[in-house]
């Protein structure tokens, strides 16, 4: 974790740099704003990486770990089949064309993707 | 048990067509997204057909204005939005978790759904050309005020908006995925400085979609705006600004150009690894300078607008001659890994090798055009277009084949095979070179881009001539490939494991792997396990 926190982190001082060395060099505000937001939402992700993820202690950082010894690591619960994301493209594809040439197909991909999302909620408690 | 081991297998793999649409697992969708963006491929293939058949002689009449603003808008949103990103994308969904000892990615349906919203947003932008005006037709760039409805009033634009806006957020969600996938699930050992390169390459490529790809989703939107909701951001009538669209299209524009080689970078390293048999040159030099690219090229948007003299051309020529430092170590590392080694020619390695030399040139005149006096000459010609299509084309396009060529045994468990893959491929490099280095010399002579028909002067009509017939060429390229699958499939010559003896870990499974990918995994004590475990004497473990 500590190398991909040293990316997030020098993404986000590269780019902060690059917004104020812009404006001096430019005066320009679009490019400068663009830059800017750049840089808060790379800080975004290195704070959650530091406040949330501080005490990620991972078999995969260690460099003589063994598989043996990663036993019983609980990795994550990995489903192979579900048909909400197909129909969640349905729904948003709906919603987007509706925006285009029907409201109302619009407002039906919205009462759609309401009911995924429930019906997710529900499945996963 | 391992943690890889240790995951639940459930019940047997299906393979009906209702398992493929609710599949969750990242080789399948990899699968799905491959296969998509070939047939994308070959709809926007037939579409420069149809280009390059109209320009055959200054008097074409195949097509008319109209329809031929449609076809290039078409095929241009189709190559970059629908193929070359997407490809990558659905490379590395298979790749990933394989590479690094993972038993998926780490959102599962997050994964699908990025894959349901590409698919849906691609079809979406095809099927404006079903509309009452056609499909799209301001170009792949849809320039404002081009692109505003006061000019393209057609159905067809909004479909390419809100279908663009699709794809836009799904790529964002898969590199999501990519990353915390990466850094949550690689297996013991593999710590982030053993990662194969192909999979570095893709965490770079992942960090300039977060920072990019928000850019073009809020152009889109206020685009949409504008047309249908009565705004006035691009309209300088009401105090809008056409160069504020430019400024946000291309904060996205340019870093896609690198979400579009970054990838295929990591493609052509694996590939020339592997076939000369010797581990990577330079493989920290290698990553560095992938982030190297991917963040100077933040800083580079625009240069792709010199000629509005509302930018600072200096201070973008100078980071955009910057990059070809970064891209320059890593054709140097290439050649290096090469020097001295055994070399296969297998087809991935020619199209590896023709991705070298086809690229080279696209570089060097991209360091061309960032010198805003000889951009000044070239913009908006065909001198762009050439360039454009040896990075991409020559470039991608090649590493594209080359990722096919090498992954397909894994992918199927069977091979392609080698001597129709060859010819596949010398077709594809001289039809390749015909097409578009005629192209160079019609925008010196001063041919724009973007027009249906052109002048009977100089030697314009020969030199067309000449790239129509190249783009043929590729078609029977085309031919080939598609008859080599065909004739592949019926043969079914079983791959193995590990056909072309690579030492990254997805040759370690079966081919195809089995759900979960492993049932077991050897120590992972550098960045090729497999070389470490066949030769423990000199095992690379660092």
């Amino acid at each position: 974790m500590k190398t991909g926190l040293l990316l997030f982190v020098s993404a986000a001082i590269f780019s902060g740099t690059l917004a104020v060395v812009y404006w001096f060099v430019a005066h320009e505000p679009a490019g400068t704003t663009l830059l800017g937001a750049m840089t808060v939402a790379l800080m975004v992700i290195v704070f959650y990486m530091i406040f949330a993820e501080r005490d990620a202690d991972l078999y995969a950082d260690k460099e003589n770990a063994t598989m043996a010894e990663a036993a019983g690591e609980h990795v994550g619960t990995f489903i192979t089949h579900s048909p909400a994301p197909f129909w969640i493209g349905v729904a948003l594809t709906a919603v987007m064309l509706g925006f285009v040439v029907s409201p109302a197909a619009a407002g039906l991909g919205i009462i759609a993707l309401c009911l995924l999302g429930a019906l997710l909620i529900v499945r996963s408690r | 048990m391992s943690a890889v081991e240790a995951v639940r297998v459930t019940a047997p793999e299906r393979h009906d067509i209702l398992s493929w649409i609710t599949t969750t697992d990242h080789k399948r969708i990899g699968v799905l997204y491959m296969a998509t963006t070939l047939l994308f491929m070959a709809v926007a293939g037939l579409l420069a057909i149809a280009i390059r058949t109209q320009l055959a002689r200054p008097d074409g009449t195949l097509l008319q204005p109209h329809a031929y603003n449609q076809i290039f808008t078409l095929h241009g949103t189709a190559m970059i939005f629908l193929v070359i990103a997407p490809f990558a994308l659905g490379l590395a969904n298979y790749l990933i978790p394989l590479q690094i000892g993972a038993p998926d990615m780490a959102f599962p349906r997050l994964n699908a759904t990025s894959y349901w919203m590409f698919l849906f947003g691609g079809l979406v932008v095809f099927a404006g050309a079903a509309t009452n005006e056609g499909a799209a037709s301001a170009g792949w760039t849809s320039y404002a005020p081009l692109s505003e409805i006061i000019i393209s009033t057609g159905l067809g634009q909004d479909f390419w908006i809100v279908g663009l806006a699709m794809v836009s957020v799904a790529s964002i969600m898969t590199a999501l995925n990519f990353v915390t996938t990466t850094f949550i699930l690689r297996a013991p050992g593999m710590t982030m400085w053993r990662i194969p390169i192909f999979t570095w390459e893709m965490v770079a490529t992942s960090l300039l979609i977060f920072m990019a790809f928000p850019s073009l989703t809020a152009t889109l939107l206020l685009l949409f705006v504008d047309r249908r909701l009565g705004g006035h951001v691009f309209d300088p009538a009401f105090g809008g600004s056409p160069i504020l669209y430019q400024h946000l299209f291309w904060f996205f524009g340019h870093p896609e150009v690198y979400v579009l080689i970054l990838p295929y970078f990591g493609v052509v390293s694996e590939v020339i690894s592997t076939f000369t048999g010797r581990p990577l040159f330079g493989y920290t030099g290698m990553v560095l300078s992938a982030f190297a690219i991917a963040g100077l090229s933040m800083g580079v948007w625009a240069h792709h607008m010199f000629t509005t003299g509302a930018v600072n051309n200096p201070f973008f020529s100078f980071v955009s001659f910057l990059i070809a430092v970064p891209t320059g170590i890593k054709f140097f590392n290439w050649v290096c890994t090469m020097w001295g080694g055994s070399i296969r020619y297998t087809t991935a390695m020619l199209f590896a090798l023709g991705f070298l030399m086809n690229f080279l040139l696209g570089g060097v005149t991209g360091v061309m055009v960032a010198s805003p006096p000889l951009d000044f000459h070239a913009q908006d010609s065909y001198f762009v277009v050439a360039h454009f299509h040896y990075t991409i084309g020559g470039g991608s396009f090649f590493a594209l084949f080359a990722a096919v060529y090498y992954w397909w045994p894994k992918v199927f468990g069977w091979r392609l095979s080698e001597r129709l893959g060859k010819i596949n491929f010398w077709l594809t490099f001289a039809g390749f070179n015909l097409t578009f280095l005629p192209m160079f010399f019609m925008g010196v002579f001063g041919m724009p881009r973007r027009i249906y028909t052109y002048a009977n002067a100089g030697a314009l009509p020969q030199l067309n001539a000449i790239a129509t017939a190249g783009a043929y060429l590729m078609l029977i390229a085309a031919v080939v490939f598609i008859t080599n699958v065909v004739v592949s499939a019926r043969r079914r010559e079983p791959a193995g494991d590990n056909p072309w003896h690579g030492y990254t870990l997805e040759w370690a499974t079966s081919s195809p792997p089995p759900e979960y990918n492993f049932r077991r995994l050897p120590p992972i004590r550098s960045a090729r396990p497999l070389w470490d475990v066949e030769h423990p004497k000199n095992a690379e473990a660092r």
